[in-house]
């Protein structure tokens, strides 16, 4: 019983199963599915069916010309769909487009080859579109099913599947079972790839050097996505992403604020030219400095350090390509390098292109200005000449019904807070009169629209006021020390100059009534509730995290440990574990031959279990072997492509290719030699008497050359 | 390269390099590496890695699937010069595990696959052709595979060391030329019957179709019969001697052809060569000494 061999001629025609092929490439799809225009996913649905019935069930043949015919189709529309085939979205639609459609041309093992190999390149662009732990764990599916593929076209299985005819019965199942576990071996096999290729996966994603930016910039998508720019165009945005991405990690000595003093200032817009608000003020602040400096040396920290409302803290922040860094309202202590404005924005000398960290100090009651400058008080109140004009009217109106600026703002947040204003990502676009077509005629919008209107009208009633863009809330890392502020925690507030308070934060967007935000943004973005909910903030239980947020803050703590390992070698923290190791502060290449050696050293691990087997060795291969040794040696190759009978013959001939030999020993080799042949030709098996002549004979063999 | 009869995979002159596959996977990891630093993407990061890692796995099972194989050399039936020799190896795993789409072959163009699998009874047979009597030594024998994904190809070289004994051609003497046969053919009556090749005749209906001469039908002579005769002398002596000036190889694939008929016919005959004779004799076991006598006439070792 034995199962048929096959030729190599036979095996490299043989016909390909396209049914692990196909389930392959549809695992790898799906994910895309959800994110690339429907139509596409229609064709490529409507293709699969094509395939499985005319190949797997053979149940008609595709037409060449159909083939052309749908991949022309596809092309033109994502073509038209795209207007221009750039940029991330257009791109995967046309690579999910294209690689569905590849089914149906594959003839060779080649094909089979790049659709599945590009299988892999296909889950990359599925992350671009979807970070969720649930893409992270769905991989592996695809990836097991691209693996099994390449597993099916390479076995001997679709020949064995219709032996069972050619013998009887009875062996015929037993075959049948061998193969079956045969089968049920490659599956597990499959997985232990898998499980084996996880820890090197592990290794390399904690020590492979990476770049810290992009090797070129990709173009964006059209859609607005939270974080900081330094401008603030409100009635532009129709939809605003939210996104997950950390903006920075913050980590507080001694203690940490409640969540409704988390007010991260990054930048203070005070300029508005009707359309959009952007930075005017130039001028550096010099108190500051004093008062700082005044209080940087140790001796005089009492002064400032025991007020209740001193927060210390190191900042931690992802690169921003821009040169504003961000503290907790108010700043006192900034890194030396970086300048602070009479604003308090804080901006650095070069552009945050790597995750960079600092230490800073805050105060989050400081006063700012109590006294403000008449120029000062002229920027802080200026308002384009047209323009929102029922605005500018409603706000002189309220002017009269609250004389003074507290109870004037006080007013405009009740408004907010009692009337129909609604707080949404999806906001309508406003091109003309953005602050009138918010305030009066849609009243929904994001921060941005409220703080924007909010310091509009106050400056329409004359009292100076400025929008201050930033980050609101955090959230803590249950399984570490640290906070972290993502995209998402984006926000704009305000500052209201008040007599004798100076720069009061004022933020319009809190007062909506919680009943009135998108009851979807309050359950994906529980972050937000610090700004709504009753409580302060929005602590995670650590006796009740879902295991999708501790996947997250694995996930998080995996690239911040990546960033406190690798990126910032220098760091103090880096240093100390290495020094901790015994080893000196090793060089970026010196960690990558750690990598190699680490890797090297798992493979040799696994690799040892295979190597360590009992002896079986032929009776004299032992002894042939040191002959064989001590003849090439000498420069004669046992193993060529001769016979030993040609070699002997040669000796004996005195073949002048051979090196000569002195007498005495090419008569004593060509005995070993013939001894050799002898039990070779002889038709029995080798007694243990013969291979202990053998061996003695061969230990015993000294050539000399003449 | 490992010479003996039963020959186990090691590690040691196995070779290892990527396929074509394996070279567009290298191509493909990069691709997604420059997509996932561009991205600054940690789950493509991930990916990558994962894909990568499974490479350098494959690296080892590629490898494991040829190691611990023993390749053992079956007893080969001897054949006749020129004829194709059918080498039987089994094959057997030392690691008790199963090594599928194993490909064996003399030469990497003319590979075999059979699935190893623990507890069958695994058997490639390869075949070689042949072109000389005597002693056949094997040519080198290449082993290889490249699952389980065909990123890699892994492949061996090595010789089994038992040379196998290839019979002279057996060629049809000319009818004429056998006057050597025993003296007491010599006007004995010839008669007509099954025991005895003597010659052809054109076949005659109803005669049976055992004797027709199909190598003379092949030829497309015509259709003969070959005329067996029944001497009524019961010693048939094959010598060396019977095909005087003839050429040392042709004689012996005379002798061989008679030696191969009369034992068809189940005949008892002697075989004599000019150092040795074998005794009269008939059977399977006679036939196969002559045979043998014949191979390594004049052949050293």
């Amino acid at each position: 019983m034995s199962l048929k061999q096959i030729s190599l001629d036979d095996y490299n025609q043989r016909k390909i199963d396209l049914l692990p092929i196909l389930i392959a490439q549809q695992l790898v799809l799906f994910p895309l599915y959800f994110f690339i225009p429907i139509w596409i996913t229609v064709l490529n649905l409507v293709v699969v069916l094509m395939v499985y019935f005319s190949h797997v069930k053979q149940m008609f043949t595709i037409h060449p010309l159909i083939k052309n015919a749908v991949t022309l189709l596809a092309a033109a529309g994502v073509m038209y769909f795209f207007q221009k085939l750039t940029g991330r979205d257009a791109g995967v639609a046309l690579i999910a487009a294209m690689y569905g459609l590849k089914i149906i041309e594959i003839k060779s093992q080649r094909d089979v080859y790049v659709l599945m190999l590009l299988g892999f390149f296909l889950l990359t662009g599925g992350f671009l579109l979807n970070q969720s732990p649930w893409i992270a764990i769905y991989q592996f599916i695809p990836v097991a099913a691209i693996l099994n593929a390449l597993i099916s076209i390479h076995s001997l299985s679709s020949f064995n599947s219709n032996f069972n005819a050619d013998i009887k019965m009875d062996t015929g199942e037993k075959m049948q079972h061998i193969l079956q576990t045969s089968l049920q071996s490659t599956v597990k096999q499959l997985i232990k790839y898998l499980l084996l290729a996880i820890p090197l996966m592990i290794v390399l994603f904690v020590f492979f050097p990476r770049l810290a930016g992009p090797i070129w910039k990709m173009p964006g998508g059209e859609g607005a996505s939270t974080g900081i720019s330094d401008s603030m165009s409100p009635g532009a945005i129709s939809n605003l992403q939210l996104f997950d991405k950390v903006a920075f990690r913050v980590k507080f000595y001694d203690k940490t604020p409640i969540g409704s003093e988390m007010y991260w200032r990054t930048l203070v817009l005070d300029n508005f030219d009707g359309f959009t608000w952007t930075r005017e003020t130039k001028a550096k602040e010099q108190g500051i400095q004093t008062f700082v400096e005044s209080n940087r040396s140790d001796t005089a920290t009492s002064e400032y350090r025991d007020l209740p409302d001193f927060y210390r803290y190191d900042m931690s922040l992802e690169q921003t390509q821009q040169q504003w860094l961000t503290f907790l309202d108010r700043p006192i202590d900034i890194p030396k390098r970086a300048t602070l404005y009479s604003d308090y924005s804080v901006q650095i000398d070069h552009r945050l292109v790597d995750r960079t960290r600092y230490r800073a100090e805050s105060l989050t009651k400081l006063v700012l200005n109590q006294r403000l400058l008449p120029q000062e008080r002229q920027k802080n109140t200026r308002i384009p000449n047209d323009g929102n004009p029922r605005s500018v009217t409603w706000a002189k109106q309220q002017r009269q019904l609250y004389p003074t600026d507290r109870d004037f703002v006080l007013a405009l947040l009740s408004k907010i807070n009692q009337q129909e204003y609604f707080y949404t990502l999806l906001p309508p676009l406003m091109e003309e009169d953005t602050i009138d077509s918010f305030w009066f005629d849609h009243q929904k919008g994001f921060c941005e629209h409220y703080a924007g209107a909010f310091v509009f009208i106050a400056r329409a009633a004359g009292i100076p006021a400025r929008v201050v863009i930033g980050y609101q809330g955090a959230e803590k890392n249950p399984l570490s020390d640290y906070w972290i502020v993502r995209y998402a925690n984006a926000h704009a507030w305000t500052e209201i100059w008040l007599e004798n308070e100076g720069w009061v934060r004022v933020d319009p967007t809190s007062a909506i009534a919680p009943h009135r935000i998108e009851e979807q943004l309050q359950q994906d973005y529980s972050q937000r509730d610090s700004l709504f909910g009753d409580f302060g903030f929005e602590a995670v239980d650590l006796d009740d995290i879902g295991w999708m947020k501790r996947f997250e803050y694995w996930m998080d703590q995996a690239s911040s440990g990546w960033n406190d390992w690798i990126l910032d070698y220098n760091q103090n923290t880096q240093q100390r574990v290495f020094e901790g190791l015994g080893l000196e502060r090793l060089t970026g290449q010196q960690i990558g031959v750690l990598m190699v050696a680490i890797l090297a050293a798992f493979l040799t691990l696994i690799s040892f279990r295979w190597v360590k087997d009992k002896q079986y060795l032929d009776p004299i291969q032992t002894s042939f072997q040191i002959l064989h040794n001590k003849l090439s040696r000498f420069g004669i190759d046992l193993s060529a492509n001769k016979g030993v009978n040609e070699l002997i013959q040669d000796i004996q001939n005195l073949n002048t290719d051979l090196p000569s030999i002195e007498q005495n020993s090419q008569a004593q080799l060509l005995r070993v030699l013939k001894y050799y042949a002898h039990l070779r030709y002889q038709r029995a098996e080798i007694t243990q008497k013969q291979q202990n002549h053998f061996r003695k004979q061969v230990k015993q063999l000294k050539i000399r050359p003449q | 390269m490992i010479i003996a009869d039963t020959v186990k995979l090691r590690q040691k002159s196995t070779y290892i390099l990527p396929t074509k596959a394996g070279f567009l996977m290298v191509a493909i990891i990069i691709l997604m590496m420059v997509a996932a630093t561009n991205y600054q993407n940690n789950l493509a990061f991930l990916l990558t890695f994962l894909i990568l890692s499974i490479g350098l796995v494959s690296i080892l099972f590629t490898f494991k699937n040829l190691q611990g194989l023993i390749f053992k050399l079956a007893t080969v039936e001897s054949v006749f010069s020129g004829e194709t020799l059918q080498v039987n190896i089994h094959l057997a795993s030392q690691s008790k595990q199963n090594h599928f789409t194993v490909g064996t072959g003399f030469s990497k163009v003319a590979i075999y696959f059979i699935d190893v699998i623990e507890g069958a009874e695994n058997r490639v047979v390869i075949p070689i052709q042949t072109s000389q009597r005597g002693w056949f030594e094997l040519p080198r024998i290449m082993a290889t595979s490249s699952f389980p994904f065909g990123l890699l190809k892994v492949w061996t070289w090595f010789r089994f060391a038992s040379p196998v004994l290839i019979y002279p051609k057996p060629i049809e003497p000319p009818i004429k030329g056998d006057k050597g046969r025993s003296e007491e053919h010599e006007g004995a009556t010839k008669n007509t019957g099954n025991d005895d090749l003597y010659g052809l005749k054109t076949y005659q209906p109803g005669e049976p179709l055992s004797r027709i001469d199909w190598k003379a039908l092949a030829r497309e002579r015509g259709l003969f019969s070959k005329e067996f005769v029944a001497y009524q002398s019961q010693d048939l002596v094959f010598d060396w001697d019977d095909f005087p000036s003839t050429e040392k190889e042709l004689r012996l694939s005379y002798l061989c052809y008679l030696v191969v008929e009369a034992s068809k016919a189940n005949y008892d005959f002697s075989l004599g060569l000019p150092e040795s004779k074998i005794a009269k004799n008939s059977g399977n076991t006679h036939k196969q000494r002559c045979l043998e006598a014949l191979a390594l006439y004049g052949v050293e070792g």
